[in-house]
């Protein structure tokens, strides 16, 4: 496994060095769902801001005045969930979209320009879609299994002669599922990016190849994601455990910390991306056919995406 | 009995709080022996009437779920006629699916389906009037609420002769229970047992007529006065808690004993048995003496025995300095193992509703302990008929819960104090009140409420809210001096709502029809706001005004309150303006608007209405107040939330890409 050392600090200087793949996906998703929480604002600006009602919202957190707010008929906040739903929905197509851009950057290991960028998104878009439609028909069975542990969980968990018992099959079972899901994830990560690097172009195919890359190097590949998951999840907790911790009235900041919890999340996602990316070339490829991390003098051109090198020659689908 | 909806939260946590603290081993103050010592039993005199007096001997098989037992029944005629016929409540019989109890389940919650686990009889097997025979062939199943002739929760007995006034009358009856798991507060689940509406219980003779209701899915129960001598035999591994007091414990030969308890001056007989409980024991020292507190936990939940006992010794305090004394000598807290038994009162003996994991800062333990235990006076003292005017026991009770919880937690947290976000128990009262606030007067009969939704909050929540409100017109201590008063005068009697209503018009000395017409016997809703609140320039036509000056420029200020709502209260409006000064202002309320106009040298700061922000009847506290200038803070707090809520979600989604 020599040649997995350093994988993921490889894997973290690519994402670092195109961060703006980082910072665009980030970006995105505070647009989307800022539209996506934008009825909420004209719900609430005749309810609430011209009512002393209100500071029981902001110089403490009054759930009960929260909750007497959002049911109330004239207001019905929850009924614009919808939207939110909606523009969750859009952002998961964009980055979908967004996949095959980034993962060719994380392949080529420079900058690409602004076209040569869309043009992977475009070129990979249906192949991921296909993907997709594959690892839906896998994640069948398993969501199936979800809610069958759910069930064998919470019925016992309603008696407190099997409270425990039912709580610790919850965990178990759940913590099962949640690896299944990741060995899944981490099957068609690995397709995308055997896609990507082999030019691959039939997705039945590309999933049979990836499943055996996968599961034939599980233990390395599984740690390799398992790790910057589990860094995820203790930022996560970290950020939420600041945020009850800050003062109530401060929510300017409250709200920093949580959009540096989004951020951590799209970060360790990429991350895992561009170490996947990483391991198959180190596995697959000649140690040189990585294109050295160099930047490319700037060209100045406007648009955030575009960068320096001339554009390479794009394999066609 | 607390509101199911709180179970919710329960599952909610569940989930919320998969990797939250795991229950610490702490145990309670005093971990004991599961024998309790025999405790002296009540007074040398009765404090009720004791209108009936039980003597039941029943044996339990813990295997087949079964009871057998004979009752001798000794009830007193008091009231001042011959009577010949006697009802009698069966309730184990509602857990049968054609029943009233579970026809009534399948209409209001939906998708609930019948299984046969809940199944549960009680049958009798003899009924004999000691001096007339056997009058078992007599024993005729009655459906006096919806003639119902599948139910079988209420039979009555025809006497050949009558039961001469103040003469006494005794009835034998053998029964056979089968309980069934538990669905509603009683049966079994595991080795974890539940015994309660399980032996045939005479009805009352309440305003000149037999009370005796089927059981309905909302309604509780109603009995008279008196005592119980209950022999219960049970395997010996079982750890018992019963109303009453324990007097004796005898071992027997088959690995069965027999526990002797005494109930005094108490209207029901419950009882639990699980082999593993935990004891933890306590004393609480009030007006009447040392009252032990027991309580039997479930060996998981061990960590929130200290909670429990905390919770009973404050409850007991207050209760003791605001209302009137706990003359009983225990109270048994039961932890039952299933939560459909949970929070439910019995004379002498409660359950409470908890889970192993749950946080402090979530005030569930000390709500249902709270209320269970409150029910030893609305319910268990002063004994209201909870099938006719569940509001009486519900309602006070939730009211003077949310008092003693907000005395020891204080008014905003009394119902959470979590991460950061707060509630007062007595918001929760009032948000469950606005679900349901149109429907149903709090004067209907239980069982003729819309639907369960609607029962328990206008029961529970709209009763609080109404005493609540009551304060603002009559003054806090004034109806706690009301409560006391009605507690002191009605204490082991049936009280009806007039009674109740009439005694807190001699405390305060006012006349409150106008308010009770509206609020207990009536569904009108009540909101008022301010419609319309600004100041505009008294030189508004001028062609070259001169520029605003603050303290020099003349406006007019106009603030318009409109009543919204159909309940007509009386409205104390503030307004402020930006020179300091502040008016109060006064409207009986009964138009449909009022504007107030001034005329000053200064601007509208704000206008509101209730500033105490004491009438929690009105339905929306936003529409109470206006600032003239706005302050998006909430606005932005609220969205910037759900924002990050919608990047989350987003987030979660886009890991499928």
């Amino acid at each position: 496994m020599s040649d997995q050392r350093g994988l993921l600090n490889e894997g973290f200087r690519r994402v670092w060095h195109y961060q703006r793949a980082l910072w665009f996906i980030f970006f995105i998703n505070l647009v989307l769902s800022h539209f996506g929480a934008a009825p909420t604002i004209h719900k609430l600006d005749w309810a609430a801001d011209h009512s002393m009602q209100s500071r029981r919202l902001t110089d403490m957190f009054d759930y009960g005045t929260f909750s007497a707010l959002s049911s109330n008929p004239e207001v019905n906040l929850f009924e614009v969930a919808g939207v939110s739903i909606a523009f969750s929905i859009v952002f998961f197509v964009i980055v979908l979209f967004l996949t095959g851009g980034i993962l060719e950057a994380y392949r080529s290991g420079r900058r690409l320009t602004t076209r040569e960028f869309f043009e992977a998104c475009g070129s990979y878009f249906w192949r991921w879609v296909r993907l997709l439609i594959l690892m839906g028909i896998v994640m069948i069975p398993v969501l199936m299994l979800v809610s069958l542990v759910w069930k064998q969980g919470t019925t016992p968990m309603g008696s407190a002669l099997t409270e425990k018992t039912g709580f610790w099959i919850l965990v178990a079972g759940m913590g099962a599922m949640a690896l299944l899901l990741m060995c899944i994830r981490l099957w068609f990560d690995m397709a995308q990016v055997r896609a990507v690097v082999e030019e691959e172009t039939g997705m039945w195919r590309n999933a049979g190849g990836a499943f055996k890359i996968t599961f034939g190097n599980f233990r390395p590949l599984f740690w390799m994601y398992l790790r910057i998951s589990i860094l995820g999840w203790l930022v996560f907790a970290l950020g939420l455990w600041i945020w009850t911790k800050m003062p109530a009235k401060h929510f300017g900041w409250t709200f920093l910390v949580l959009e540096l919890v989004v951020l951590a999340g799209f970060g360790t996602r990429l991350w895992q991306r561009a170490s996947e990316m990483v391991w198959y070339q180190r596995r697959f490829l000649a140690p040189l056919a990585v294109a050295p991390v160099t930047p490319a003098p700037i060209t100045p051109v406007p648009d955030p995406l575009l960068t320096i090198a001339p554009p390479p020659p794009l394999s066609q689908t | 009995m607390m509101r199911s909806a709180q179970n919710v939260v329960v599952a909610v946590w569940c989930v919320v709080l998969a990797a939250g603290p795991c229950a610490a081993a702490t145990s309670a103050a005093s971990v004991q022996s599961p024998s309790p010592a025999p405790v002296a039993t009540l007074s040398d005199k009765a404090l009720s009437e004791r209108v009936v007096a039980y003597q039941i001997d029943a044996r339990f098989d813990a295997i087949k779920h079964t009871l057998d037992a004979t009752e001798v029944l000794t009830y007193r005629n008091i009231t001042g006629k011959p009577q010949d016929t006697f009802p009698f409540h069966l309730y184990l019989n509602a857990f049968q699916p054609t029943s009233t109890f579970m026809k009534e389940e399948r209409r209001d919650r939906t998708g609930f389906e019948w299984k046969d686990k809940y199944k549960a009889s009680a049958e009798v097997k003899s009924l004999e009037v000691v001096g007339m025979g056997d009058l078992t062939p007599q024993i005729k199943f009655i459906a006096p609420d919806d003639g119902n002739a599948e139910d079988r929760t209420v039979f009555q007995v025809k006497l050949p002769h009558p039961v001469a006034p103040n003469d006494s009358v005794q009835f034998k009856i053998a029964f056979h229970d089968q309980f069934g798991q538990v669905f509603a507060r009683t049966g079994y689940d595991g080795d974890f047992m539940m015994g309660v509406q399980w032996f045939p219980k005479v009805g009352v003779w309440w305003q000149g007529a037999w009370n005796c209701h089927q059981f309905h899915a909302n309604t509780e129960f109603f009995a008279d006065f008196g005592t119980y001598d209950v022999k219960l035999t049970v395997p010996q591994k079982e750890v018992v808690g019963a109303s009453g007091v324990q007097l004796d414990e005898v071992k027997n030969n088959d690995g069965t004993k027999t526990l002797s308890f005494r109930g005094e001056d108490i209207h029901d007989f419950a009882w639990t048995a699980e082999p593993g409980y935990r004891v933890a024991e306590g004393y609480f020292n009030g007006s009447m003496g040392n009252v032990k507190i027991r309580l039997l936990m479930q060996p998981g939940h061990m960590s929130q025995a200290d909670r429990h006992m905390r919770i009973m010794k404050e409850a007991m305090k207050r209760f003791d300095q605001w209302y009137g004394p706990y003359p009983y000598k225990q109270i048994t807290v039961v932890d039952p193992g299933n939560l459909r038994a949970g929070g439910m009162e019995y004379p002498m003996l409660i359950t409470g509703d908890t889970t192993w994991w749950m946080p402090d800062g979530l005030r569930f333990v000390e709500q249902v302990v709270e209320h269970e235990f409150g029910h030893q006076y609305w319910y268990g003292m002063v004994a209201t008929n909870e099938f006719e005017e569940a509001w009486l026991d519900e309602g006070i009770n939730s009211y003077t819960e949310c008092k003693i919880l907000d005395d020891i937690f204080g008014k905003d947290k009394s119902g959470m104090n979590l991460w950061g976000m707060t509630e007062s128990d007595d918001s929760q009262q009032r948000n469950g009140y606005l679900s349901a606030a149109d429907y149903d007067p709090m004067t209907r009969f239980a069982y003729q409420y819309v639907n369960g939704g609607s029962y328990g909050e206008i029961t529970y929540g709209k009763s609080t809210t109404v005493l609540f409100t009551l304060e603002k017109v009559i003054g806090e201590e004034t109806l706690r001096r009301a409560i006391h008063t009605y507690f002191m005068k009605y204490r082991f009697t049936h009280p009806t709502k007039e009674d109740f209503l009439k005694t807190v018009e001699e405390v305060s000395g006012q006349n409150l029809r106008w308010y009770f017409d509206q609020a207990v016997y009536g569904t009108q809703v009540l909101d008022y706001r301010i419609y319309r609140a600004n100041s505009d320039r008294l030189d508004w036509y001028a062609k070259d005004p001169p520029k605003e000056k603050k303290g020099e420029t003349m406006y007019r200020t106009m603030v318009l309150v409109h009543r919204k709502g159909d309940f007509i209260f009386p409205v104390e409006t503030v307004i402020k303006f930006d020179n300091g000064e502040s008016v109060r202002e006064n409207w009986d309320g009964k138009d449909r608007w009022v504007r107030y106009t001034y005329d000053k040298k200064a601007k509208l700061v704000s206008a509101q209405i209730d500033p105490e922000s004491v009438v929690l009847l009105d339905k929306d506290l936003f529409n109470n107040s206006y600032l003239a200038e706005e302050d998006t803070r909430a606005r932005w707090k609220i969205v910037n939330c759900w924002t990050w809520v919608t990047q989350m979600l987003s987030q979660w989604l886009s890991w499928l890409a």
